[in-house]
């Protein structure tokens, strides 16, 4: 079935063509969630909070696009659970020698092909670019993370953060910029065809 | 150190990299970057920026998101809108007859309040009636004083067409007498004076009466005026069809007013059993 008539059935309460849509979109929504709030229990909850809120809010939706909408809910979710952080600083407790963490965090870097020593290296990469992303702005962050990582277009993107297209536009290159500044200091950790200029952005 | 990009560039490299710019700026951007090298440097930074932050490894989903109806506070696959539309017309149809029952007891208060009015209007007229009754009754203890019967008979004519006032004649007395304060109230009044006068018949009957000439006139003549007595008080009674009309408005009243109560009970409820689900 195709995503209009899921959403057309689930407006008329059936919940089993809404969670048809759950499946469709809940791996690029955890991972949108986990980009922003750099928590995976966190991401697991505000990706649930969404789709319920996206449920029961259904007869809301009045956008082209079904996605942009879902990812508005999550990204305001995610918005307030980082608020609520900084009004509440608070130490995570999963520290490295975690057992349970640290397999968990280490799926997503584990590459079969690869040896230990690689494994390591790319897993220092990707810590220092999500370490660089983490220090942006969240509507920084949400607008690159939308784009480069959800792969959508300005308008879409617009859509989602219920801006302006030159306002996403302006965002993007400030993001991008700040994170290619932030990864200057981690450059040893880059392969050597991926070695970044200095230039900053005035 | 090496000047700076102004944010403009930025967003124009930016913008040009994700395909996002016009025909006219990609052209000039083109043409710039093959001039200036800082411009083809810092393009290429972005570009291995975008790059990196795109080939970030997908996350597997620790669980499924799957919802249930006990996350969604869902008892069934009924339709979201019915409890809401349900919802809606009742709060409007409990809204409408509350109104509509307001205009009907403010509008039973105005006409309770009109009828006060009337009250007065009765006492002079019973007043009056009770100055009628005097002569009436004088005439049958004037008429036992004489012994003749063809006298009395003559009298008992006479005195019963001179004496005896019609109840419509006092009637119509009365509504000339009345205040100008009960000009409301006209239409009823007209309807009273419209209504079949008895003293035609009242007539009739004293001519029949004074033809028999029995030795029981007095009597008969005491009969006659409880009877135009008694017609009188009809005719101060008549709102009695009026009465039995507002009988009748009781009814739909009583309805409505089960109505509004009952829409409005059923909205209430109704109104919280969404809360409770949407919660």
């Amino acid at each position: 079935m195709d995503e209009p008539t899921l959403i057309n059935e689930a407006l008329h309460g059936n919940l089993e063509s809404f969670n048809e849509l759950v499946l469709t979109h809940q791996e690029r929504m955890y991972n949108h969630a986990l980009r922003m709030l750099d928590d995976s229990s966190a991401a697991a909850d505000a990706t649930q909070d969404a789709f319920i809120q996206a449920y029961r809010k259904l007869n809301t939706f009045r956008g082209s696009s079904f996605k942009a909408w879902l990812f508005r809910i999550l990204t305001n979710r995610c918005y307030d659970e980082l608020r609520k952080r900084k009004r509440n600083p608070s130490v995570s407790l999963e520290i490295q020698g975690d057992d349970d963490q640290e397999i968990e965090d280490a799926q997503w870097m584990k590459d079969p092909a690869s040896g230990p020593e690689e494994v390591f290296e790319q897993r220092e990469l990707w810590n220092a670019v999500q370490s660089c992303l983490n220090k942006l702005n969240p509507e920084f962050k949400a607008v690159i993370l939308l784009i480069d990582i959800q792969e959508m277009d300005y308008c879409e993107a617009a859509e989602t953060m219920n801006c302006a297209v030159g306002t996403i536009k302006s965002r993007l290159a400030r993001a991008r910029s700040s994170v290619r500044t932030c990864l200057r200091s981690v450059k040893e950790l880059l392969p050597s065809f991926l070695r970044l200029g200095s230039e900053g952005i005035s | 150190m090496k000047p700076q990009i102004p944010s403009e560039d930025y967003e124009l490299i930016s913008a040009y990299l994700d395909g996002e710019l016009n025909r006219k700026s990609e052209i000039e951007l083109k043409s710039r970057l093959a001039r200036d090298v800082e411009l083809s440097a810092a393009l290429k930074d972005i570009a291995q920026t975008r790059y990196l932050i795109r080939n970030m490894p997908d996350v597997k989903v620790p669980r499924s998101f799957i919802l249930t109806a006990k996350m969604v506070g869902k008892t069934g696959d009924k339709p979201n809108f019915f409890p809401r539309f349900m919802l809606r017309t009742l709060q409007l149809s409990a809204a409408l007859s509350s109104l509509l029952l307001i205009y009907f007891v403010l509008s039973d208060l105005l006409h309770f309040n009109q009828m006060g009015y009337q009250y007065p209007s009765a006492a002079p007229q019973m007043q009056a009636e009770m100055d009628i009754q005097p002569a009436q009754i004088a005439q049958p203890e004037s008429m036992a004083t004489q012994s003749r019967p063809g006298l009395l008979a003559e009298n008992a004519a006479t005195s019963m067409q001179t004496s005896i006032p019609s109840p419509t004649e006092v009637t119509l007395a009365f509504s000339a007498a009345e205040s100008p304060k009960l000009v409301p109230s006209e239409p009823k009044r007209m309807e009273k004076n419209t209504l079949p006068s008895p003293s035609p018949v009242m007539t009739e009957i004293t001519t029949e009466k004074s033809a028999v000439l029995t030795p029981t006139i007095s009597s008969q003549m005491a009969d006659e005026s409880l009877q135009s007595r008694l017609v009188t008080e009809d005719n101060i009674i008549e709102s009695k069809p009026e009465g039995q009309q507002n009988i009748k408005w009781q009814t739909p009243k009583i309805i409505l007013a089960f109505i509004a109560v009952l829409t409005t009970f059923l909205a209430l409820i109704l109104g919280r059993l969404l809360r409770d689900r949407n919660k």
